[in-house]
Order: structure tokens, then C-alpha cells, then sequence
């Protein structure tokens, strides 16, 4: 015999008898331990286990289930299912389970009443092709053949000079292996070959989404402007008395739809004295300005944004309203005006200033561009004393003083006398402010012919 | 002599072979207890099949769709402004875009969102290879219906192998009631798909 002869017929023995006893572990591990191989059909536990996996998998008791154990279980249609537990819900003596593949985006749609599971607790790659093949007509033409080959091997004539084997042991060779395939096929007929066959199955969801609605009537109704503020022939002192409350100094309006579709669009155009328009940001020479577009403040209210004190001064004012609806229909415009004149000043101050006093006047300048006249007059005949022209330079915020001459009245005079502060357009023009008062007194300086103003009556 | 001398002497070392042999018998005891139990079994755990390497994809309306799968703006089933006692149809196409030799089932399920306003008057019917006729389906097999949309939930279809598709021709009408006008509904259509063992 060669040595290639006989390197191919030990490792042929070693193999076949590898396998043979492995088979038999197997198949006694199955019965003492009640340990169960499993070959996975389908990949969805990959990549824990792959599809053509085997899996080895033991019973234990429901009760010692826990969420992320990956167990075996019949399924409706008589096959296992291998996949990880989700849920587990108590159910009487028994457990509910909810199962899912880990490839799979959603639990399995059936639940499983168990009270034992097979649990895969280990996977070894690949193995589980070699048993699948197994269970085929061609797997037992192939586990017959190498079973032949390894008996004539470990039995058959070595020595062709040796005298022939006895014709009984002949026969023994092929009875033998006939019985093995007769016993492995009652084990496995009486449901004791331990092994099974599982799917691991795939799911897989897809959805589509459209959005119904209920159809809109044709809307022929146009929308209807009312409550501008300020009121028709509102007027007012100044701009803060008479603009909006619900956005701060703009102008508002109500517009509603009852037509279906609903405001779209609110616009105002506003014009001043009939010769400047509002654009948007300041007013401007002439009437030429486009509508300024209103937002939705709440409700059905819309108001401008971008007006404030200092572009609203005093005069008359013409506001033309418009609307739209989603469906194109146009309001009937609403017209409306108001006037307004200068704000109030506040009280004028009055301290005294020097050693000896001496009645200083102060008050803010509440408007751009505007003269303020002040005149001191006599108390008991409101003779004009004392008169002056301020502020024709000064701007909103800034104080302006004024000095009460000590020689009001004229020499040798003394008493109370009031400061008025008026408002003037142009210096000399109409007055439209409203006039404070604020007394002084006029005394004679101590041991001398001197005069001074004091603030507050004698 | 010499020669046979160190033949035995390596026969004693593995043996004859006889035992190996023996145990190598185990194999056909395995086999044949494999064999046996997957085609003839009595407790029915054991069920033959072929292991399957891949993976399951069901998609809809022509759109490939990875996980995680989001659902779809169908825009071939347009319900904007759907009359009281009206329907509209479209026919979607369902295709089993698995990766390998992987078979599967499916289930339809559907929902509509503002059940009070909208969703609940809405009803559907799914007819397998179906036809439109207008805004309503003829002809085909009827899957479903009509049921209403939030009560969808059957099991749609004979398997579908991989690379074939379905076309399904759906059809969803309103009620008769009347309803507050621009009241709206989110109609999804959900198809869950099981791999079929082969």
C-alpha cells in the first residue's frame, strides 16, 4: 500500500467516523438535554443568524422568557418561527409572546400562546446547508455511500494474499447499514430525531398616503369692511387717543367673508389735508400713494404696521379701506376720516436757579418742527407782561427752558403771575396746542431795588 | 519481514479502522432519523424546506423604498374635493421587489384621520386587476370592500412571487351625508407583506 493510499483512507475514516459520532452526540444531547439544532431557512435574525445557520436552541419554560431572547415556536400553519421577543404578557398559566425578526420594521402579526420555548441560545454558520441537504434523497445517497466506503475500509480484505473474508461477513457489511438507515428512520418517524427546520421569516410594510377633503362652494359673496379705528370723524388730541389699541398706534379694521373662501387680502391708503399720502414708511406730496396692506391682527381685525406719533401729526385725515377674498371678490371700499391736532404738553416745571432764584420754565417738545409761545401775565388783569417764541429748532424729546425776565411786570411791581405755554404751527400762527399755566411770584430782593421771579404764588 | 513489521506497528498505533468504521454507521443513523422526521412526522413541528439568503421588499406605486419606509404620497388617487355620493379611483401597483428568491403575502389596512369630519364617511373597495371606468373600478377580482376605510384589514392576495406585482384598482367614495365644507382626511393605505415559506 502507497502512502497516498493510505494518508486518503485514514483521513476518510477519521471524517466519516467524526461525523458518525456526531450524529449520534447529537442525537443523544437531543434526548438528554432536550437541546433541539435548528436550521435557519430565512435571514431575518441576520445578522445574529443567517439564513443556512444552525441553531442550537433549548427548551425552558416560558416563565423564564425574557424580552431580547430569540426563541423557536410552532406557528399557525404547522411550521416553527425563530425570531426575538418583544413583549412578553402573562396569559393564564401560559405566556403570550410577540416576536419580531431583527431585520424586520414591525413585530410578526400573530402572537404565540406558549408555555415552553425552544430558546437559540448559539449559532454555528453554514452548518445548517450540510443538515438541510441531509434530509434530501440525494443527502442519503451520499451518507449511504460514505458509510459503505468507511466500512469496506475499517472491514474489507487488506491483503489480497490473506485468505477470503467468510461470505457471513460479506453479508454483515450491507445488513448493517441497511439496519442503521432503519433504526435513524424509526427514531426520526417516532419524532425523536431532535432537529428542526425553522423559518426565520421577513416581513416588510409599504404605505401610501393621499389627503381626502370635502369640496368648497363657489364663493360669489364679497367681504365686508367695518369698524375702522379711528372712528369715522373721530378726533382727537394728538395721535395716541385715537389709534388702535390692539397694535399699538396703527390704524385697524374689520373685515369679514361669509362667502365660504375667506379674506385674502386687506389694503389702506391714507391721505393727509388732501395733499400728502402715507407710502409706507413716511408721508408724501401728493395723493399717488399705492395701498398699504394690512395684516390679520386677530380674529377678523387687520391692521397697518409702521405708523408712529411722529408720522401722524396734527391735521386731517382721509382713509380709504379695501378687501379681497380667496375667491377674487372685492369689498364695497370703506371711507372713513379724522382729525387730529397737536398733542398736549405736559405741565411746564418751574425751579428756581441762582443764589437769589430766579423762575426758570422747562417742558419736553413733543413734536418736530413746531414753536412753542410762552407769555407771562398778570394774575389779578391778565396783562401781558412778557412774551417769547421757542423752539423752532427743537426736536421731540428735548426740554426746552425758558427764563422768566426778573423785570416782568415793570419796575416797582410785584404779585403772581402765570406762565402760559402755547403751541404754535408757525410762529405767529394759530394756536393748536393746549396752554398751561404755571404760576410765579415776582419780590423785591432784600435791602435792594432789584426784582426776581420765584416759582409758585406769593 | 522489516516492511510488515512497521505496517503493524502503525496499524496498532490508529487501529484497523474498525472502529471508525463503526462510528461512521452513526452517520446513516442520523440521516435516516433526518430524512425520516422531515417527511414523515408525527408531531408536525418539522417542516422541509430550502434555506433562502435575501431580503423582503414589498413596495407600492412604482417608488423602491428602503428602511425605514415612510408612507408615500400616492398622487394617482386625487380625493381633493370628493362630492357627497361621489368616488374617485386610481390603480396602484404592488410589486414584490425582494432581493433573492423570496415569495411573500400581504395584508391591506387602511385609515383615515378625522373620522368625525371626513374620515368616517369614506368607504373602499380594492379589485385585483381591476379596471377604471371613470372614477370607479370594474372587473377584476374584488379584494375588498366595500368597507369602510378605517375598518380595512384583509389578507389581499395569492403569493406574490418575486419580481411580479399586483395591480390593484382602489376606489373610494363618500357617503351621502352632508359634510362641513373644506373638512379634510389623511387616507393611508398600509401593506404589511410576510415572507411565504417556500
Amino acid at each position: 500500500m502507497t502512502t497516498t493510499t493510505r494518508i486518503v483512507r485514514e483521513t476518510f475514516l477519521w471524517v466519516a467516523g467524526a461525523l458518525g459520532a456526531l450524529c449520534l452526540l447529537v442525537l443523544a444531547a437531543g434526548w438528554l438535554l432536550n437541546v433541539t439544532p435548528l436550521v435557519f431557512g430565512s435571514g431575518s435574525m441576520s445578522p445574529a443568524y443567517e439564513a443556512g445557520d444552525l441553531g442550537v436552541a433549548r427548551e425552558v419554560p416560558a416563565a423564564s422568557l425574557e424580552v431580547g431572547d430569540v426563541v423557536s415556536v410552532p406557528t399557525s400553519d404547522g411550521g416553527l418561527v425563530t425570531h426575538r421577543i418583544v413583549d412578553v404578557a402573562p396569559a393564564g398559566e401560559q405566556f403570550l409572546l410577540t416576536l419580531q425578526g431583527d431585520t424586520n420594521n414591525v413585530p410578526d402579526a400573530d402572537r404565540y400562546l406558549v408555555s415552553s420555548a425552544d430558546r437559540v441560545d448559539l449559532g454555528i454558520p453554514h452548518l445548517g446547508y450540510v443538515v438541510n441537504a441531509a434530509t434530501s434523497p440525494f443527502g442519503l445517497v451520499v451518507a449511504t455511500v460514505v458509510v459503505l466506503i468507511a466500512l469496506w475500509l475499517g472491514f474489507g480484505r487488506r491483503d489480497r494474499t490473506g485468505p477470503d473474508a467468510p461470505r457471513r461477513a460479506r453479508l454483515l457489511v450491507p445488513a448493517g447499514a441497511v439496519g442503521a438507515i432503519v433504526v435513524g428512520g424509526l427514531l426520526g418517524a417516532g419524532g425523536q430525531a431532535p432537529w428542526a427546520f425553522t423559518s426565520a421569516y421577513w416581513t416588510d410594510t409599504a404605505s401610501v398616503r393621499t389627503t381626502a377633503s370635502v369640496p368648497v362652494p363657489l364663493d360669489t359673496t364679497p367681504p365686508v369692511l367695518s369698524a375702522p379705528v379711528p372712528a369715522n370723524n373721530a378726533s382727537g388730541a394728538g395721535w395716541a387717543p385715537v389709534a388702535c389699541t390692539s397694535r399699538a398706534s396703527q390704524i385697524c379694521v374689520t373685515a369679514t367673508d361669509t362667502g365660504g373662501s375667506g379674506v385674502a387680502t386687506v389694503f389702506v391708503k391714507v391721505v393727509r389735508n388732501g395733499n400728502e399720502c402715507w407710502n409706507g414708511s413716511v408721508f408724501v406730496a401728493g395723493t399717488a400713494c399705492q395701498p398699504q396692506q394690512m395684516t390679520v391682527v386677530s380674529g377678523t381685525q387687520y391692521a397697518t404696521t409702521g405708523l408712529t406719533a411722529a408720522v401722524m401729526t396734527a391735521g386731517t385725515y382721509q382713509l380709504t379701506f379695501t378687501a379681497t377674498d380667496a375667491a377674487g371678490n372685492a369689498a364695497t371700499p370703506l371711507v372713513s376720516g379724522f382729525t387730529l391736532t397737536a398733542a398736549p404738553h405736559a405741565q411746564p416745571g418751574c425751579t428756581n436757579t441762582g443764589i437769589n432764584g430766579s423762575a426758570r420754565i422747562s417742558f419736553i417738545d413733543t413734536s418736530n418742527g413746531y414753536q412753542y409761545r410762552v407769555e407771562v401775565r398778570r394774575a389779578d388783569n391778565n396783562a401781558l407782561t412778557h412774551m417769547a417764541i421757542l423752539g423752532s429748532t427743537t426736536n421731540v424729546g428735548q426740554t426746552v427752558t425758558y427764563d422768566v425776565p426778573d423785570t416782568s411786570g415793570g419796575s416797582g411791581q410785584n404779585g403772581n403771575f402765570n406762565v402760559i405755554v402755547q403751541t404754535q404751527t408757525t410762529p405767529g400762527g394759530v394756536n393748536v396746542g393746549t396752554a398751561t399755566t404755571t404760576p410765579v411770584h415776582r419780590d423785591p430782593l432784600s435791602g435792594g431795588n432789584d426784582w426776581r421771579a420765584y416759582c409758585g404764588a406769593e | 519481514m522489516a516492511e510488515q513489521l512497521v505496517e503493524r506497528s502503525r496499524r496498532s498505533w490508529f487501529g484497523r479502522g474498525r472502529t471508525r468504521a463503526l462510528l461512521a454507521v452513526g452517520l446513516l443513523v442520523g440521516t435516516g432519523a433526518t430524512v425520516t422526521s422531515a417527511y414523515w412526522t408525527s408531531e408536525g413541528t418539522v417542516v422541509p424546506g430550502s434555506v433562502t439568503a435575501g431580503a423582503l421588499h414589498i413596495d407600492l406605486d412604482g417608488r423602491q423604498q428602503v428602511k425605514p419606509e415612510n408612507a408615500v404620497a400616492w398622487s394617482g388617487l386625487d380625493l381633493t374635493g370628493i362630492p357627497a355620493s361621489g368616488s374617485r379611483a386610481a390603480i396602484l401597483n404592488v410589486r414584490n421587489n425582494s432581493v433573492g428568491p423570496v415569495s411573500l403575502t400581504y395584508r391591506i389596512t387602511g385609515s383615515a384621520t378625522n373620522p368625525g369630519a371626513l374620515g368616517g364617511n369614506l368607504t373602499v373597495t380594492i379589485r385585483r386587476a381591476g379596471q377604471l371606468s371613470g372614477q370607479q373600478c370594474t372587473n377584476g377580482t374584488v379584494v375588498a370592500g366595500p368597507v369602510a376605510i378605517n375598518a380595512l384589514s384583509v389578507a389581499a392576495s395569492p403569493v406574490l412571487a418575486p419580481n411580479a406585482s399586483h395591480d390593484l384598482c382602489i376606489q373610494v367614495t363618500r357617503s351621502a351625508t352632508a359634510l362641513t365644507t373644506g373638512a379634510t382626511s389623511d387616507v393611508t393605505f398600509t401593506f404589511p407583506a410576510t415572507q411565504v415559506q417556500p
